[in-house]
């Protein structure tokens, strides 16, 4: 038997739960179970056995079959939808993938709570690129748009002209930011590096990173020098 | 027959009994394109094209043939000997927009590309050695992360398609070959036992609890978190748990079961060496029963261990058509032609003089 959620794997957890005073049975697999419940679900099956499992499943389960009822309820009801790349609340429910970056702020939420219960911590730790597009992900940024079809429709009727551009959140949009590492990457031959770093500062500049672009011009001065001295 | 070229799990040197392999995967994304799932065509051809364009001066650096191609316009013999090595994944066979390989020539390294994320480094190294592969993966995601623009997040790490992938986008992996503990029943209460350690173990030929060459993959489930170091540390001391643990059994069945091992352990090789007609999963079984036997030093063969891991890889439907130089195999010519190919690698046996002059 398939998971009801994903509909791909194999169901191993099964359990009734009462929606609305009526019986209904759930079959999940290990993942979906997990992903919808506070504990890990390998924890569960190691503890008490099955037995155990549908109490705690339930709440977080029902909570769940609620909004995805709410959902399905009303074909009115908007679905928050990533404006960058399209992916869809059911689309993100279904496969468990992002489309692009700014799906992560879009349905920050869900994967905030899918990182509590499934990760090892909440922030990164661990190795940076030397050089990249910095995404940022918090709560200054506004968190969901709505992409309502049946308005766009409107527009297309009424003849409004419609500006990309406006059409996707400019406010998310702004919170994709470019910006050099402070810690320029180390260990490469003089030359490149001097090239990197005229690199950043020229970016440091266009983001008005004065401070930044100060530190990466005597970096460079410095660099140039000890090369200078090399050659002679 | 075509002449094989070396790979990765000719290293007769890196052998271990009960550690196959080790590897490490990273995964990356690229700014301003969106993930693979949502990538147009064209950008998906973009993609694959500016990661290829690394090709020679990534050959350059790491003193190594390096050769890339278009995953999509590869036959599936041959999409199928890459999966068969470890050199791709299922799930970048099964994509149908443009996908892309970097692979070295002993198939050791591989950048896969527009899998779920546009970059996955995937490094692998014969027998107990993990820090290498991983060493290996870091150097060249500095090698591409001078050359392209990663897209990263503070909070987040390395920004990926799936969830599960996020933080470091690592995922560290050992082949164990566990005969012992399958043959003991306690595969089970062992893959339970260590998922609080945030490890997952689970059979590759096969499923679940049940792996028809006794072959499994141990791999980390965390990657937001923690760092690389600790997830290769935990991993290695997961390890270095499950080698004790097998070692130890592999010791009890040959102490209480010897004799009739011995028996199995000879059988295995009488078959494998004359049988006309061999299914995969019969053959899988059989070599496993053979490396044990060579492993515990009940039987002795040619080059040992290392050899009888190298057929379990070379004798699965991908290799074997190369190997034949066949566009297509049935299921039943396949079967033939794994058991004539078994007939003639099988290593020579190394008879045991000792007890005709005991006798
Ligand atoms: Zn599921
Ligand atoms: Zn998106």
């Amino acid at each position: 038997m398939l998971c009801d959620i994903c509909q791909t794997r194999q169901a191993k957890i099964f359990y009734t739960e009462i929606v609305n005073g009526q019986k209904k049975e759930q079959h999940l697999c290990e993942q979906c179970a997990s992903e919808h419940t506070a504990v890990p679900i390998n924890e569960l099956l190691g503890g008490q056995g099955l037995s155990a499992i549908g109490s705690i499943l339930s709440g977080i389960m029902s909570s769940y079959a609620k909004d995805r009822g709410k959902a399905l309820e009303s074909e009115n009801r908007v679905e928050t939808t990533c404006p960058e790349c399209g992916t869809t609340e059911s689309d993100f429910l279904k496969t468990g993938k992002t489309g692009c970056p700014v799906c992560y702020n879009v349905f920050r939420d869900m994967i905030t709570k899918n990182f509590k219960t499934m990760q090892g911590g909440m922030t990164h730790v661990g190795k940076e690129p030397s050089y990249a597009k910095y995404i940022q992900i918090d709560d200054s940024v506004p968190k969901q748009t709505f992409v309502n079809k049946n308005l766009e429709d409107l527009d297309k009727k009424l003849n409004i002209p419609g500006d990309d551009e406006a059409e996707i959140n400019p406010d998310i949009k702004e919170t994709v930011k470019e910006k050099p590492k402070r810690k320029p990457a180390a260990q490469k031959s003089g030359v490149k590096k001097i090239g990197e770093l005229k690199e950043q500062l020229k970016h440091a500049i266009e983001i008005e990173d004065y401070e930044l672009a100060a530190k990466l011009r005597d970096e460079i001065k410095a660099l140039e020098v000890k090369n200078e001295k090399k050659k002679k | 027959m075509r002449k094989r070229k070396n790979k990765w799990y000719y290293d007769s040197k890196a052998y271990h009994e009960v550690v196959l392999s080790g590897s490490v995967t990273l995964a990356r994304n690229l700014a301003d394109y969106n993930f693979p799932s949502r990538l147009s065509e064209e950008d998906a051809l973009r993609v694959v094209e500016t990661v290829r364009s690394l090709t020679t001066d990534l050959g350059a650096r790491e003193e190594r043939d390096y050769y890339s191609c278009r995953v999509d316009r590869l036959s599936n013999t041959d999409k199928d000997c890459l999966i068969e090595s470890h050199a791709i994944t299922p799930s970048l066979k099964r994509r149908k927009d443009p996908t892309g390989l970097i692979i070295s020539d002993d198939e050791s390294v591989s950048i896969m590309i527009n899998d779920d994320d546009h970059i996955h480094i995937r490094a692998t190294r014969a027998g107990y050695n993990l820090r290498d592969a991983y060493k290996t993966a870091n150097r060249i995601d500095d090698f591409i992360d001078s050359e392209l623009k990663y897209c990263f997040s503070e909070k987040y790490g390395y920004l990926t398609s799936k969830l599960q992938d996020a933080g470091t986008g690592l995922h560290a992996s050992y082949m164990l070959s566990l005969p012992a503990i399958t043959m003991g029943g306690r595969v089970e209460v062992l893959q339970d036992e260590i998922s609080r350690f945030d490890v997952t173990l689970k059979g590759i030929y096969g499923e679940g609890s049940k792996s028809a060459g006794f072959i499994f993959q141990l791999l980390n489930r965390k990657t937001l978190g923690v760092s690389e170091n600790e997830i290769l540390e935990n991993l290695e001391q997961v390890t270095a748990q499950i080698v004790n643990i097998e070692k130890r059994l592999r010791g009890e069945l040959v102490k209480n079961a010897g004799n009739e091992m011995k028996d199995r352990v000879y059988r295995s090789y009488g078959v494998l060496k004359f049988a006309k007609n061999l299914p995969q999963k019969d053959a899988m079984v059989l070599l496993a029963q053979l490396k044990l036997g060579s492993d515990c030093g009940l039987i002795k063969v040619k080059g040992g261990g290392s050899e009888i891991h190298k057929l379990m890889i070379e004798m699965q439907p991908g290799n074997l058509q190369t190997i034949y130089n066949k566009k297509s195999m049935g299921s039943v010519q396949r079967d033939e032609y794994r058991a004539k190919y078994l007939n003639e690698h099988l290593p020579e046996l190394i008879e045991e003089k000792t007890e005709e002059t005991e006798a």
